[in-house]
């Protein structure tokens, strides 16, 4: 147990070391882009994550919380001329805020209300971002989005320092989705997810753990969000369309719910894939759907659950005893 | 009665469109006792123990427990107050481990928040260190402490049954609400069972369940409330109630004469 646990530290740390050093190594700049983008989306996935793989709820709308975020953060940098931090600051305290009302309204009941409910603000929110023209420019979007200015003397202006802001935050959004999933909360919302019933029962406040999960969820795609408005430096509605969802959901789905390298993973390997197969045009559904059928047949629990099957492989399978009487021989003293 | 009843049921009814589930029932449950609430089928059991832990809210009634009115408290308000249960089938966190499913039996008790969580905070970390003794205690107490780090799944059906006592044993509760608590329990481990049930009441927690086996619950119950058709019909002693001849009719359909 422990050797294993060593060794799957290492792996973390080689994993991190090689992400830090990676813009070093691999200068295309279009190569670059499609790994940030990448990582950019697996931050608003780790989010899903937590709401979808931890607590079990579907949310639909997750494009719609990342648009609030990117919106937020674009609209504050060109028209009000607010420096980069503070806005990425107030996007994600905003897209959270919104979080919660939707929750609020629509995590009451059990079942698909929440994903019908979710799915039904991120048309809203394409919606209007689409045609409140004067303050979101329509079709158009925003152009000449400010980057995240500079500290010292790095310049996130520069290609490399681009990279690593985006993969620090990256970083931050794995370690806080971490910490959840080995907290009290986080066996809360894998309690909730399990059994509903049984968790009121332990005296769990069921619509209040799912709100509190929505919220993480919808801060980290607002954090997503404002990276990605800076990143590229223009935003336009496309962004929170519903088939942007539906992509996060099968690089949680593919990568593993619930699992703490599945969104990077899953993400990574997908975008990536789907960007390769750019040349067969539409015909690379043809490849790309098998796959994924293939995958949801033989790894129903996403591609990092082959580790975990791997690894539990090597446990025994020893029936076990487990006698009542150890409980009970002390008899009763009264 | 010495003792002031820990819990209070007074006009207990429940309607569902025409049918009356559980109609203007009264009863009490003493503290440090076994009650036990046995009819026939469709008697109202169930759902009188889904009115008491707050699962389901009464058409009308009462209910006091330790002297508080509770009634209409929302079921995960109820448990913080002291009033646990268990589920007729074996209700288990299935994707949890057997320790992790009776930590969060334990953590009602915890205050961090998921700030604290994120954080992890020495808040957090003592609550998550409290949360896992007061798990291994309970799961000593039913004899499983050697399987906390297996899945829940993984252990036998009558080992499940222990476990699901352990996760409502382990939030500390006043009472313990067992919904045919031997179900799917082998001939051979009723017995066994039947003591694990009487050291909980024995701890100092009062024990209400709801059994069809007479002659488990006339060995185990130091009080019955006989339910038939969603009334009350009969309280008292094992002894008082199985002479009772409105009992008796319900239970072997025999008309008295009236």
């Amino acid at each position: 147990m422990t050797a294993r646990f060593g060794a799957s530290r290492v792996v973390v740390a080689v994993a991190i070391v090689v992400g830090f050093v990676l813009p070093f190594f691999i200068h295309n700049p279009y190569y670059q882009q499609v790994i940030v983008d990448g990582y950019i989306t697996a931050i608003a996935v780790y989010g899903l994550n937590v709401i979808l793989g931890y607590a079990g709820q579907l949310s639909l709308g997750h494009a719609a919380f990342y648009g609030i975020g990117a919106y937020i953060v674009a609209l504050l940098t060109t028209r009000a001329s607010m420096p980069f931090w503070p806005a990425l600051a107030i996007g994600c305290v905003v897209t959270g805020a919104f979080g919660y009302a939707v929750g609020a309204l629509s995590l009451r009941t059990r079942g698909n209300y929440f994903a019908i409910f979710t799915a039904a603000i991120g048309v809203m929110i394409n919606i209007v971002l689409t045609n409140w023209q004067w303050l979101t420019g329509g079709n158009i979007g925003i152009v000449n989005i400010p980057s995240a200015g500079h500290i010292g003397s790095i310049s996130f202006d520069d290609a490399i320092p681009k990279y690593e802001l985006v993969y620090v935050f990256l970083l931050v959004a794995i370690a806080i989705c971490t910490a959840i999933r080995h907290s009290l909360f986080g066996r809360t919302l894998l309690a909730l997810a399990g059994n509903e019933d049984l968790a009121r029962a332990v005296g769990i406040d069921v619509t209040g753990a799912k709100r509190l999960a929505f919220v993480v969820a919808t801060v980290l795609a607002g954090l997503a969000g404002g990276l990605y408005a800076t990143y590229v430096g223009f935003l336009g509605p496309e962004t929170t369309q519903t088939d942007v969802t539906f992509n996060m959901l099968l690089y949680a789905i593919v990568g593993g719910l619930g699992s703490t390298a599945g969104p990077i993973v899953g993400t990574l390997l997908l975008s990536t894939l789907s960007q390769f197969l750019q040349s067969f045009e539409k015909y690379r559904m043809l490849v790309f759907g098998p796959a994924l059928i293939l995958l949801v047949i033989y790894l129903p629990g996403g591609i990092t659950s082959a580790v975990d099957r791997f690894r539990s492989r090597a446990r025994s399978h020893d029936r076990f005893e487990a006698p009542i009487s150890s409980a009970t021989e002390s008899k009763v003293s009264s | 009665m010495i003792d002031a009843a820990l819990l209070e049921v007074r006009n207990l009814t429940k309607r569902y469109g025409g049918l009356l589930a559980v109609d203007d029932v009264s009863f009490d449950i003493a503290p440090n006792k076994i009650t036990a609430i046995i009819g026939p089928n469709g008697a109202g059991k169930s759902t009188c123990f889904n009115l008491i832990s707050g699962h389901t809210r009464p058409t009308s009634g009462t209910l006091a427990f330790a002297g508080d009115d509770i009634t209409g408290t929302p079921d995960y308000r109820a448990a913080r107050l002291g009033i646990a249960r268990t589920f007729q089938a074996t209700a288990l966190f299935r994707n949890l481990s057997v320790i992790d499913n009776v930590i969060v039996g334990t953590r009602q008790h915890a205050r961090s928040t998921v700030v604290d969580a994120i954080f992890r905070t020495p808040q957090h970390r003592r609550d998550l260190r409290a949360c896992r003794e007061g798990a291994r205690e309970a799961l000593a107490f039913v004899g499983l402490e050697h399987h906390a780090a297996r899945m829940a799944t993984e252990l036998s059906q009558e080992a499940q049954r222990r476990l699901s006592l352990a996760i409502a044993y382990a939030g500390r509760p006043k009472l313990m609400l067992l919904d045919e608590p031997v179900a799917g329990v082998s001939h051979e481990e009723m017995g066994e069972h039947a003591l694990l049930i009487r050291k909980i009441a024995a701890s100092g927690c009062t024990v209400a369940l709801v059994e069809h086996k007479m002659h488990l619950v006339m060995g185990l119950a130091d009080a019955i409330v006989v339910l038939h058709h969603g009334k009350k019909i009969a309280d008292g002693t094992p002894a008082h109630v199985s002479a009772d001849p409105l009992v008796i009719e319900a239970y072997l359909g025999v008309k008295t004469v009236a």
